[in-house]
């Protein structure tokens, strides 16, 4: 087939000048980039049945079996997933728990400073979601500073086109000045690129002020494309997936809860969304931004993937997803 | 002291030396920006206060092409402009404001075509207002603009009527609520919940045309009690003071959030000069409110 041929250059060019023709990812399911995976990384799951108190010992397990980067002195920023209102009980955000829980092991080692921050897509107040999330208490609670993303300072970064058209992006400066910056993405499928995980949880470093709510001029060029170059620019340098009560179905916002009782770690992006992907039953090498991102931000391919903790097998659920993305399912 | 005092003196004293606010907690700590120094314009002027700094900000801060960016760290017009045009023209400050309005009309826009398997269930065609020239049109830079304008001597544009017909095209229904998203009512055939804001920004917005505002003004008067942002509240209370003017419910509910936020840090840390604007804003006499359209 024609798009085997390809190089990763070609495809990105391809998808810029595609600009304007379509946000369906179909298109892309249909002509995948070509897939030039390497390299090494560690995940590790483990066990966690709620969000109960337990979740301090299991985000410690995790530390343990994947250490995050040194944090001592340094300025921590958490980015949970809080697209939008979380309505009628569906687990579309991550969990405030979860955010606590980590935030008080990156205290005890040593963090100067830890804020959560994040830039709701679909809803201008993002304080309406920490309310309805049940996450206000808790900062207050734990003494947590939360920043808006959507309103942060501005900060300049040279990019791909592929992103927004120009050469570069604009930056929420929290993010930008950060010293180590926490993915912290649900479960969750995604009706669009397949899978909302750690990587597609990046669109939210770049403020609504300046690409709106949704950040549609991202999705616009080449949501697939925009993924991976947002995560060039701007990588999380260590992730933690509330896969807890996950989101299957018509996700990011009104799929439905799966409870998999779970959180997956990892410092490397592409690797902890490959081991998510395959925990959903769903196989990476056929979502385009993971295939994109195969080799260059980190692996997908379980031989370059060391897998701690829980093996996939054994916690690993058939997710449902919308029909036109069935051929994701492994 | 009322809330309406002490959020006064808050917006009158916040500020950078420049006169404009920030998005910060504090309204002047990081960069200046557009919206909260057009906002907090709008708020001192409609109580009486002296808001010509601010002004001279905008003015200062506006582009050769009369639009404006989020923030002198930005490079290019967007939606804020409409916001700016708003404070401006209600200010008196006619040729900074006839200049962005005519960025407004002249934006680039993208549209789809309508094809029998598009996905999304709305009118991919119509063209309005994007948050970024050669974007899609949403709901809420839509309003913002069809504001503006309004205020303009361009009323009577064509771009009104396209505006209005995309509003009505957008209006959502989730089976329990009516009202305006951010703009898909209706995705992979898949209803899509109304938001506070949007709604109550197409209230402002399109309030005394035929679009049906129904399902949304009863939409907002069920969250009234229930809206614990005061962002979401004050934007809500400026649609119901457009609607039956200084409403004492609506009044109440703006005393109410604004205490609860001073008992929360992190709600306190989220009442910013935005915030606090909108919300003097809807406490203003409805005349004062460059929000609410005569």
């Amino acid at each position: 087939m024609a798009h085997l041929r390809t190089t990763r250059r070609e495809f990105l060019q391809a998808a810029a000048a595609a600009a304007g023709a379509s946000a369906l990812p179909g298109c892309l399911l249909d002509s995948l980039p070509p897939l030039h995976d390497g390299g090494f990384a560690a995940t590790a799951i483990i066990r966690a049945a709620d969000y109960g108190n337990v979740l301090f010992d299991a985000v410690e397990q995790g530390f343990a079996l994947v250490p995050p980067p040194d944090v001592n002195g340094k300025r921590v920023v958490l980015k949970p997933n809080f697209v939008d209102l979380p309505r009628d009980g569906r687990p579309a955000v991550t969990n405030p728990a979860v955010i606590v829980a980590a935030a008080e092991a990156f205290r005890r080692r040593g963090a100067a400073e830890v804020i959560v921050a994040e830039g709701p897509a679909l809803q201008r107040d993002a304080y309406e979601i920490l309310d309805a999330s049940g996450l206000t208490p808790l900062l207050d609670e734990h003494r947590l500073r939360f920043v808006d993303l959507n309103l942060d300072d501005l900060i300049r970064r040279p990019a791909s086109p592929v992103i927004t058209g120009v050469d570069h992006v604009f930056l929420a400066a929290s993010v930008a000045r950060a010293d180590v910056l926490v993915g912290m993405p649900k479960m969750k499928t995604h009706h669009w690129a397949g899978a909302s995980l750690s990587m597609k949880n990046q669109f939210g470093i770049l403020p609504g002020a300046a690409y709106g709510w949704p950040r549609n001029r991202l999705h616009h060029v080449d949501l697939n494309a925009a993924v991976f170059e947002i995560n060039r620019v701007r990588a999380p340098d260590y992730c933690i997936v509330d896969g807890i009560v996950a989101m299957e179905g018509n996700g990011p916002i009104q799929g439905t809860g799966r409870k998999v009782g779970v959180l997956v770690f990892g410092d490397k992006a592409p690797a902890v969304d490959a081991t998510c992907a395959r925990i959903m039953r769903l196989a990476p090498e056929r979502i385009p931004y993971l295939r994109l991102a195969a080799g260059v931000l980190g692996p997908i391919g379980e031989a370059n993937i060391e897998q701690r903790g829980e093996t996939i097998a054994a916690v690993a659920q058939s997710f449902d997803v919308l029909d036109h993305l069935s051929n994701l399912r492994m | 002291m009322s809330w309406i005092h002490e959020a006064l003196e808050q917006i009158e004293a916040n500020k950078r030396p420049d006169g404009a606010r920030t998005c910060a907690a504090d309204f002047s700590t990081g960069d200046p920006a557009t919206e909260p120094t057009a906002l907090a314009a709008m708020a001192l002027a409609a109580h009486g206060r002296d808001a010509t700094a601010p002004l001279d900000w905008l003015v200062a801060n506006q582009r050769p092409d009369g639009g404006f960016a989020v923030s002198p760290a930005h490079d290019e017009s967007t939606w804020v402009t409409a916001v700016a045009a708003i404070a401006l023209l209600s200010a008196g400050r006619r040729d900074a404001g006839e200049a962005a309005v005519n960025w407004l009309l002249h934006v680039p826009i993208y549209t789809l075509p309508v094809t029998p398997d598009s996905p999304y269930g709305y009118d991919t065609s119509l063209p309005a207002w994007p948050w970024t020239p050669g974007d899609f049109s949403w709901v809420e830079p839509t309003a913002l603009a069809l504001l503006a304008i309004q205020h303009s001597s361009r009323a009577d544009d064509p771009r009104v009527a396209q505006g209005l017909r995309l509003l009505a095209d957008r209006a959502a229904f989730d089976g329990n609520d009516g009202g305006w998203n951010y703009g898909e009512p209706r995705v992979l055939g898949a209803d899509l919940s109304p938001a506070v804001v949007p709604t109550a920004l197409v209230i402002l917005a399109a309030r005394g045309t035929d679009i049906d505002l129904t399902p949304g003004i009863a939409f907002l008067e069920r969250r009234r009690d229930s809206m614990t942002s005061l962002f979401s509240l004050a934007w809500a209370a400026n649609a119901a003071a457009a609607l039956y003017g200084r409403d004492d419910s609506w009044q109440d509910a703006l005393a109410r959030s604004w205490a609860e936020a001073a008992a929360s840090p992190t709600k306190e840390a989220g009442r910013g000069a935005l915030s606090t604007a909108l919300a003097l804003l809807a406490a203003a006499e409805p005349a004062n409110n460059p929000l609410i359209l005569s």
